[in-house]
Parts: structure tokens; sequence; C-alpha cells
């Protein structure tokens, strides 16, 4: 397949060759002078170099300034990866951009500007494609310059599409941003222009129609707006210039013009729009002709490029196969580039993929000189850059200077780090069975009172959500959906399965989950759970009982039940609509073609409304021109990197894409096939090169590839569809069933497969001295692993911002102002089922820098990375002073900062500085106690530990690296003991 | 870092302007040490527990005897006097307040100190007040809030120069001190 071809630019080589050079003078003035040189050192191996560079990539490439630029995302971040010849190829990390989420995974685009210094990124979490907003104007934008790896935030709320970013012959970069994507007159489109050298938005246009793929030309902005090549003028006014020959899928400026692939059946078209006229450079196969942007004003066709003239400035470059990226110079092909995490995600589903496989990526290159190829994995990672919201480029999310006028009430339904709302992470196995369960509408298992702890009263699931009674959904379909909603999660990520968290909520602070400084509940998507579930679950609904909201956001099989009747209701609505895919027997799994599009972008009712459009909406539509036209079935050929782009394909392609190829583990698949029709492994499904849902007289829609470059051009709701498609023959077997793993046993719950094991046990003192336990939650029993409870003996409190507990007051006039820093403050604070007796609580570990804008007084220093302080306190409860030793509980996960300070305070008025105990809270995956030390306390005595290690310049203070807060152990020692700080067992 | 003070306080604000200048007494804005483990003794029935406790006079609901400082901060006036805060804890209530001693308060009649004190739930969240104001306003005890609970008490000198702060934070030197959070 072909996608995104021209933003993975490269740049040229720089000052670093000089190094080298400089290092091998010296070495030969060493030597005796009649000596030969000594040949210049060898790059390092591994991080997939060539071994052998001096036979692969030929004599001169320690001279070479040729190198590639790219990006991948995991759950650590968006990773900008650079290789350079000269290095052998050797990649290296340039940037992480983004953090942690409780989303999961990131994912992104890139793009190199002309000069070869700078490199733009759009970024977002992976669950962004699910979410129509989201994709169309959620992710974040950046700039980094290649030389330093200096990271600027350039604006948020942009389009997560395969064009955006767009690079051009000079430093200007394109953003795009997408406004009502499926609302007839509200169609609009804003085009961000970015001067990379400084990261300042140059300019904002806003265009009234979708206009995709837009690049900035030497002479102006071009792009695609309404099946034509378009200039952009600097209003937002388009004029028409060219008419390409087919659906376009790549374009790029070039010095020499604007150089345009468009689809056209099953070829891929090249021309060249110079002169005022598009001139033809020749044809390839559709799936076979990439086209990349280089920097200096180039390019490069990369594939089948037999039929392509030669023409100025373009680079052709034959290929067996699709690659990532290229190479400046075209020396080198990047052909498989992917994130472990995200290969895991698809070989071996469940969730979630491990937080210790972050920054590794796989890659295979080929040099093109010789065809000898390098496989490898890097593992080289780049300090985490969050996003930080700034200035007026800002759209979405309130920066902190502006914080929203209340912040005291969430939107969602079920609030984050309860210990009464905790969510346990269920197993595979578990969620196929509940699946297969409710499809048949056995769902039945008893939930008792006080299920999850929740204290609420005892339900079935499908006795809380009936089994749909208008159809019978296929098990497959809902598998599918529940695997591209949330890969198979009910709980935040952070839990693996068998440990509790919170909810897996979907945007709860509405800033997208990329900006965690940032809160703005208008924007709350509050989809909850496996399913993804938003109807009825805002604070505000009354469509659903709270006793409903709190089983959709704490029980998977619930969650499932729940889905499931949307998913049915959707069904319901397109029969209404006479919208039906093939013979509509829903006992056909391709049938279920449109129902699953509208679970993700809804069902447009027939009443008059809309301009008399109704159906599915346009977003979802394959032949949108949003997803490339070059593109092939998702998922389908494993050696394409699929997953680690899915904004390439609509919604109800990767449904599709995961029913045909469930997750893995290892060889083993975590949910079942369908029955596929006889001698095939997969489903027939709408070809992505044609334009199935088009037809004029529904939709205005150009079925003809080769007639138009655009099949709607009015890109609004005109474009709805709605009525009969029929691309598959069910009547006469050419559609799969549901096959069921589980044909009974809806009452009774299949055993959770853990991830780790349970720590159960209760802590002694070591010789049966007195000891006061406190745990991180008043009754520890409230936990989701069985764990029993044990008497405290004191009382463990967290405070989050800066200064903790900012967020009393507003604006109050006299120069003080709160920054409400209290509730930022929360964002990355979680709970989780684990550590000692089954819960804990994590953070990740920040630096203290610190800038001014919050205060009113800008005199004052505002907190910038400490915003994210959570400081835990554990206080015994002493009547007398006495000698104690202190024990610390560190968790088997979720805790691996080499330097958490214990600070120890011994009496109520402290003077000076207390006394801290730096311990590594990393155990190699086992519950351990560690000593603090043996201390004087008196009561009033107090142990504290805080997220923030220092200077952001301090080494895992990037707000990656976990830090826990679990039970303490005070043991009344007699006043000879002393047990040293970091002593374990 | 919050102002709930400034309503309270506004007409101390405008008489500094006029007397307070060069008269204030305060020595020294830094907390220095003082006993440690401070217990009242006297005893009264005790009539709340845990979060029934919560808005309630720890003198009148009996829980200030046996009750033990967790957090203590003062200041030396320049009279040799010690003003301080503090956070106490009652095993008898299950129950946290915070005291107020003014012990300059005899020579400090235009400009008095006031406690504030504030409350963040257990698990964290916004500051939120418990009580605020001077002695002359016979501000001695807080109210009372559950022990589970963080705690601090505040000392705001209504002398220092530039705004009133009654969260005063260690960034912003001059308008006082709290205690930690207990």
């Amino acid at each position: 397949m072909m996608r995104t071809p021209w933003r993975h630019l490269i740049r040229v080589g720089r000052a670093s060759v000089c190094g080298l050079l400089a290092a091998a003078a010296t070495t030969a003035l060493a030597l005796p002078a009649l000596a030969a040189p000594a040949a210049p050192p060898s790059p390092p191996p591994g991080q997939a170099a060539f071994a052998d560079p001096d036979a692969t990539l030929g004599p001169g490439w320690r001279q070479s300034s040729d190198t590639v630029v790219t990006g991948v995302g995991d759950t650590e971040g968006f990773h900008i990866y650079v290789a350079a010849e000269k290095n052998a190829f050797r990649w290296s990390a340039l940037a992480t951009l983004g953090g942690s989420s409780d989303m999961g995974t990131w994912t992104g685009y890139t793009c190199v500007t002309g000069s070869g210094h700078y490199v733009a990124a759009v970024y977002a979490p992976t669950m962004a494609v699910n979410k129509p907003n989201l994709l169309s104007a959620g992710a974040l934008a950046a700039v980094v310059d290649i030389r330093t790896g200096q990271v600027r935030d350039v604006a948020a709320g942009v389009a997560l599409s395969y064009f955006n970013p767009s690079c051009g012959t000079g430093d200007r970069v394109l953003f795009t941003r997408y406004l009502n994507p499926d609302r007839r007159d509200l169609e609009q489109t804003d085009l961000l222009t970015v001067d990379a050298a400084t990261g300042a938005m140059a300019a904002t246009r806003r265009v009234g129609t979708e206009l995709t793929t837009p690049v900035p030309g030497a002479d102006g902005d071009y792009g695609i707006a309404r099946g034509a090549l378009v200039r952009v003028d600097p209003t937002g006014a388009l004029t028409t210039v060219a008419k390409p020959t087919g659906q376009p899928f790549a374009v790029h400026a070039t010095a020499s013009g604007i150089d345009v692939v468009s689809a056209r059946g099953d070829q891929a078209v090249a021309q060249r729009y110079t002169s005022g006229h598009l001139v033809d450079l020749g044809t390839g196969p559709r799936d076979r002709l990439q086209l990349f942007g280089l920097p200096g004003g180039q390019d490069a066709l990369v594939g089948d490029v037999r039929g392509i003239t030669k023409a100025a400035g373009m680079r052709t470059i034959a290929s067996d196969q699709s690659v990532e990226a290229v190479s400046e110079q075209g020396h080198l092909l990047v052909q498989h580039l992917v994130a472990r995490q995200t290969s895991q995600s698809v070989r071996s589903g469940g969730t979630p993929v491990l937080a210790s496989d972050a920054g590794r990526i796989d890659v295979t290159v080929k040099a093109v000189r010789d065809n000898a190829t390098s496989a490898g994995t890097v593992t080289a990672t780049a300090p985490v850059r969050p996003h930080v919201v700034t200035n007026s480029v800002v759209a979405g999310p309130h920066p902190l200077d502006s914080p929203p006028a209340d912040l005291r009430s969430p939107a969602c339904a079920v609030p984050r780090n309860n210990i009464n709302r905790q969510v346990l992470q269920p197993s595979p196995n578990q969620v196929e069975w509940a699946t297969d369960m409710a499809v048949q509408g056995m769902l039945t298992v008893a939930r008792p009172a006080n299920y999850s702890q929740a204290g609420e009263p005892a339900y079935t699931p499908q006795g809380m959500f009936p089994a749909p009674t208008n159809v019978r959904v296929p098990a497959q379909v809902m598998l599918g959906i529940l695997a591209q909603e949330s890969n198979m999660a009910q709980a935040s990520w952070h839990a693996v399965p068998g440990d509790a968290g919170n909810p897996l909520v979907a945007d709860y602070y509405g800033n997208g989950n990329v900006a965690i400084d940032s809160i703005d509940y208008s924007a709350a998507d509050c989809g909850y759970g496996i399913a993804q579930v938003t109807d009825g679950m805002r604070a505000t609904d009354t469509s659903l009982q709270p006793t409903q909201q709190v089983a959709i956001a704490t029980d998977y099989a619930a969650n499932i039940a729940a889905g499931l009747q949307i998913l049915a209701d959707k069904w319901e609505q397109l029969q209404i609509n006479q919208t039906t895919a093939n013979n509509n027997d829903p006992s056909k799994i391709e049938n279920w073609w449109f129902a699953v599009w509208g679970y993700n972008s809804g069902v447009y009712p027939n009443d008059g409304s809309n301009g008399g459009n109704y159906g599915v909406g346009w977003l979802n539509n394959p032949a949108n021109p949003i997803y490339p036209s070059s593109r092939d079935y998702f998922l389908r050929d494993p050696g394409n990197n699929d997953a680690a782009h899915p904004a390439d394909w609509s919604y109800e392609e990767k449904v599709m894409g995961w029913i045909e190829n469930p997750q893995l583990d290892d060889t083993t698949p975590k949910y079942s096939q369908p029955i596929f029709h006889d001698g095939t492994n997969h489903m027939v499904l709408p070809d992505p090169k044609k334009r199935v849902f088009c037809f004029p007289s529904v939709n205005n829609c150009d079925p003809s590839v080769a007639k138009g470059s655009d099949p709607c051009p009015d890109e609004d709701s005109r474009c709805w569809w709605h009525g009969n498609a029929t691309f598959a023959d069910c009547i006469d077997g050419q559609c799969s069933t549901e096959w069921l793993a589980y044909t009974t046993g809806g009452t009774s719950e299949p055993t959770l497969i853990r991830t780790y094991g349970t720590s159960c046990g209760l802590y002694t003192a070591p010789s049966g001295e007195r000891m006061l336990m406190i745990d991180d939650m008043n009754d520890p029993s409230v936990n989701l692993l069985g764990c029993p409870g044990q008497a405290r003996a004191g009382k463990f409190t967290l405070e989050a911002g800066y200064p903790t507990g900012d967020g009393y007051s507003t604006v109050d006039g006299l120069g003080e102002n709160s920054c409400f820093f209290s509730y930022y403050g929360q964002v990355d604070l979680h709970q989780l089922g684990a550590g000692y007796l089954g819960h804990m609580w994590f953070s990740h570990v920040y630096g203290s820098d610190t800038t001014t804008g919050c205060e009113v007084d800008t005199t004052k220093p505002t907190p910038q990375r400490n915003v994210h302080q959570v400081v835990g306190t554990w206080i015994p409860t002493l009547t007398t002073a006495g000698r104690y030793q202190i024990m610390a509980h560190l968790p088997s996960h979720g805790a691996d900062t080499p330097d958490a300070a214990y600070q120890i305070i011994t009496n109520p008025a402290p003077n000076g500085n207390p006394p801290t105990c730096h311990v590594n809270q990393e155990t190699n995956g086992a519950d351990t106690w560690v000593s603090l030390g043996t201390y004087q306390l008196s009561p009033g005595a107090q142990v504290q530990l805080s997220n923030i290690v220092g200077p952001d310049s301090t080494a895992e203070a990037d707000g990656t690296v976990d830090i826990a807060w679990d039970a303490m152990a005070f043991i009344n020692v007699p006043a000879s003991s002393a047990v040293a700080c970091g002593t374990r067992g | 870092m919050s102002n709930h003070a400034r309503r309270i306080v506004v007409g101390l604000v405008l008489s500094l302007v006029s007397v307070a200048v060069g008269t204030a007494d305060a020595t020294s804005a830094t907390p220095s040490p003082t006993p440690v483990g401070a217990i009242h003794t006297a005893a009264t029935a005790v009539t709340c527990n845990g979060n029934s406790c919560d808005g309630e006079d720890p003198v009148a609901a009996g829980c200030t005897s046996g009750a033990i400082a967790y957090a203590e901060a003062s200041v030396t006036m320049g009279t040799g006097l010690v003003n301080s805060v503090a956070v106490y804890y009652s095993p008898a209530c299950g129950a946290g307040y915070a005291e107020f001693d003014e012990g300059n308060r005899q020579n400090d009649f235009n400009n008095p100190p006031i406690m504030s004190a504030f409350w963040v739930p257990q698990f964290g969240g916004p500051e939120q007040l418990l009580a605020e104001g001077s002695q002359n306003g016979d501000l001695v005890y807080s109210v009372m809030i559950q022990w589970d609970t963080s705690i601090k008490a505040c000392y705001v000198n209504t002398s220092a120069a530039g705004p009133l702060d009654s969260s005063p934070d260690p960034d912003h030197p001059g308008s006082g001190f709290c205690t930690r959070w207990t």
C-alpha cells in the first residue's frame, strides 16, 4: 500500500561530520611518522546501523550528509528519530512529544522543512481516531530543531490526518484543522501557517470548504478542494488552477512546481503543475508509487517508477515494496518502522502493552546502492517534552492563565481517583465471554451489592441493560468494536489485566488527552470503558440512573451490554432510514458496515432536517479525501504498519480489520475470528480503491474515480449516504458469520488471567514490636483484589498542585491569583489496584522549573512543570515520643523512579531541612519493603514524598518515570536500634 | 496563594497606610522552634466523632481534652513575645482544628495579625477555608474538620508590605507563613 508518502522527509547532515574528522586527525598525529593513517573509528553497532557500511553504503559514507528523520508513537509519547549515513544510519532519538496519558499509545505524522533544519509533527493519543471531534481538531502540533532537539509547541487542536503537517520548499509549515466536518453549510477548514524557524504562527486562514493535502509552495499555498488543485490566497479564498487526473493522495511543492500523485482505478498518476498547466509525468501501480518530499525544493517518487518520466527536481527510486521514509539523497529506504508496543497491540492484543517497551522501535532499512537490508531494534529515547499550552495559537483547552470559571464540577458522571470507583481490568477471555453471552441475551452473571466496592445495589449486566430485541448482533462485530474503541480495556491503560485502576474515560478533562496542563470540562468526551459508552455518561445526563452510570464505568460486562444496546439502536435507526448493506441479513457481518459507521459518527434521521440529507455522515465515508486513496484494507497485509497510523482509515474499515485479524497472543487469538466464506481468511469488504458509497442521486458523490479527483466536492452533509449499498453477495454465501467461543455459562464468569500476582499478605514487625501501619487509604479492604483489611494507626493524605491545595480563590485584585493548580495536579495522579493490600497511588516524576505568568503579580514565579506536584503524607497517630524504624512498601509495578526522596519530619515544628531517605523504587517485579531509617519521633511526626525532583533538567524528570505512594509501617524499636535507609526486606 | 482575608481585613490594610509605617513590630518572618507536643488538658464531655465534628466548636464539643499539636509555626515579635498557629489532633474526637496564640496581642491593636486555617480532602483538591480572623475578633480556635483531611494553619502578617495573602506560600515571603499540611 502507499501511505503518507511525502511527509517522511529528510535533511542535510551537518556539523557532527567535523567532529569525526577532527578525531581522526588527532589520532593520526599521534602515530609514528611512517605509519599508515588509522581508519576512522566505525560507529558503534546496534540501533539498526549497517554492520558493514563500507560495503553497503560505499566508500563515501563517512562524509555523507544524507539523513532520515521520522516519528513513531508509543505509550511514552510520539518519538522523533533521526539516522545519519555518516553514522552508518544508526538511529537515535531526537525528541519525544506528549507524555503519559490515561489512554495509552500515541500516533502522529511528521514532515521536514525545505531547509532540512526542522521537523514538524502532529501527534495525539491513538484514541483520538475514534473521536470525530478529536480526529478533526484534537491533535497537537510542534516543531523540532533537528540540529539541537529543541521543541517548540506551535498549536493545539489540529487535524490528525495523513497530510498534516505539510512542509514545502522553505521553512513555512502548514497545519490543518477541520470544523464541523459533517455539517452542510458549516464545512470549514482552518489553515495554520507556522514559521518553523521561530515557531511563530504567521497566519490562520479559514477556508469555506474541506481543503485536503495543502502544501506551502514557493509562490503560494496550494491544496485540493472540490476535486481541484487550488491556490489559497492570504484571505483563505480559493482559486482553481487545475484538475488532476483521479483522486490526489500525495501533493508536494517543489522548486519546479507542484507535484501531484492521484489514484485512478488501479493506477497512480503522477503530474506536475507548472507554468499554469498540469504536465503528466507518468503512471505506476496505485499501491506502488509513493511521493516523498525532500529538502531543497525537491521530491522523490518511490516504487515501480518504470513508467515515470524524469523531471527537474524529482528523484525516482525503484522499490519492490512500499516504504515508510526515504533519506534525503535517496541512499536509504525505510521499509519497516514500528514501535514495539504497536506491534504488540496487533500481535498480542489485550491490554496494555508493556510500559517497559516504550521507546523501542523495530526498524528495517534498505541501502539503495546494493539493496542490502539492515534490521534491528532501536532503544534510544529522548526526554519527553509534554505539550505546553501557550499563547494565542491555542484553540480548545484553556491555558493555565485563564482557567475556566468552574473546575469544581467535572463533566463526566463517574470521577477519577475515587477509591469507590475502582475498575478491574478484565482479561481477554472474559471480554469474549461477556460479548458472546451478551449477543445471545445470556449475560446475567450476578453482580452482588457493593460489587467493585462501589456501594451500589445488586444487578446483572443484561438485567440492567437488556439484550436488544430488534436484532441479533454477531459477536465478532461487537468484538471488533471493542478492539478498536479501547484495545479491550475497561480500566485506564495503566492497569494490566488483574489490576484495578481508574475508569477508562476518554478525554475526562476536555484536553483531548494531549495537554495535561489544561482542563476544559465543557469539551470532555466522557466515553467510558471498553465500548466507550458516551450516551448518558455526562454528569448532567438524566437518561441513565447513577447506578447505571457506575456500572458502565466500573464493570466491563455491563459496559458491553450497554454498548450492544447502542449498536443495535444504530442498526434500527438505519433500518428506518432504509440504509442497508448487501442483503441486510443481520447474521452476516459485512451487513453491519453502516451500523458500525454510525456507532462512531452517528446516524442522521430522515426527518427533513439538515436540508433533507440523512443517513451516515461524510467523515467516515471511505471516499472522503481525508483518507489516502492509495490505501489498502486495514491490517490485511501483515507487512504493513497499519496500526501505527490508524487515521489513514475510516472507523468501519478499522473495525472490520480487527474482525478479520484479531489481536493475538503470540499465535493464539485473544478473540475468535468469524466464519469466513469458503476458502478464504477474510471478509468481502468495500474496496478502499473504489467509491462504493457514492451515487450522484444519493449523496452528490461521483463513483467514477476516473472522472473526478474528488467524489463529493461539497464535502458536507450533501455527501451523507443513505440507501442500500451492495459490496458482497451474501445470498450466494460470500459473507461471514459469527463464531461463538462461549455458548453457555452466562452466569459463570471465566477466571481472570492476571498479569501480576496479588500481594495480600499482612506485614508484621520482624521481631514482633509494636507497629503502626498506615496504608494509602483508610480501609485497605476497599480493594478489588480480594485482600483483607488491616487496622490503621494514622492517616495518609494526598495534596496536589503547587503550592499544594492551590485553588481556593480566583483573581482577587490584590496582586495574587489562584492558578487552580490543585486541580491540574490531579490530571496525572492515578490509583492502581496493586501494591500492599491491593491499592496504591502513582504519578510521574517532574522537574520544578518556574516561570512567570499565572500570577497577577508577574514578578512572582509560577510553577511550570511542578504544577503536577503530588505530595503524599503519612502521619502516625503518636501520643508520646519514641524511636521508630520506618518501613515503606514498594509495589511490584507502577514505581520505577531511582530516587524517591522520602522526607522524615520528626516533630511538629522542625527546624531546618528534615532528614531525607533516597530510595530506588524499582523492585524488579516483586513487592518489597524498604527501610527509611530509624528516628526519634514526636507526636505530629510525618513522612512526605513528592514527585518533584529538582530542575527540569534533572534526569528522570520528564514525566514518564513512575513514582508510587503505598503503605508505611512505623515500628517502635529500642533506643539502640538502627536500620539504615535503603535496607530492603 | 489565596486571599479570602481580603474582605475581612480590608479596613486593616487601609489603616496601615497612616499608622503602621515604621511601626511594624515583627522582627522575623521565619518560624522559630517552639516546644513540641503541647497537650490540652481541659476535660469536657465529647459530643462528636470524625465527620460529625465537621464545623463544630472544639471546646464546646469537648474535643480539646487530650488534643495534641501535630504542627506548629510561630514568629517572635519585636516585643519578645511569640505569636503562633498550630494544628491540633483530637484523639477523643478523631478530628482536627487550628489554634491561634497571639502572645503579642496587647501590643497589636491597629494591625493585628490574623489566622486562617484550611483543609483539603484526603486525596487532594482545592484548599477550603476552615476559619479566619484575628484575636481582636475573638478567633482562638477554628471549627473542626475530620482528621482524615489535610489541615494547615496560617499566620497572616497584616502589617507586611504588599497584598495580603491568607494562604501564604514560601514563594511569597512577607505576608506570613503556614504550618505544614497535617
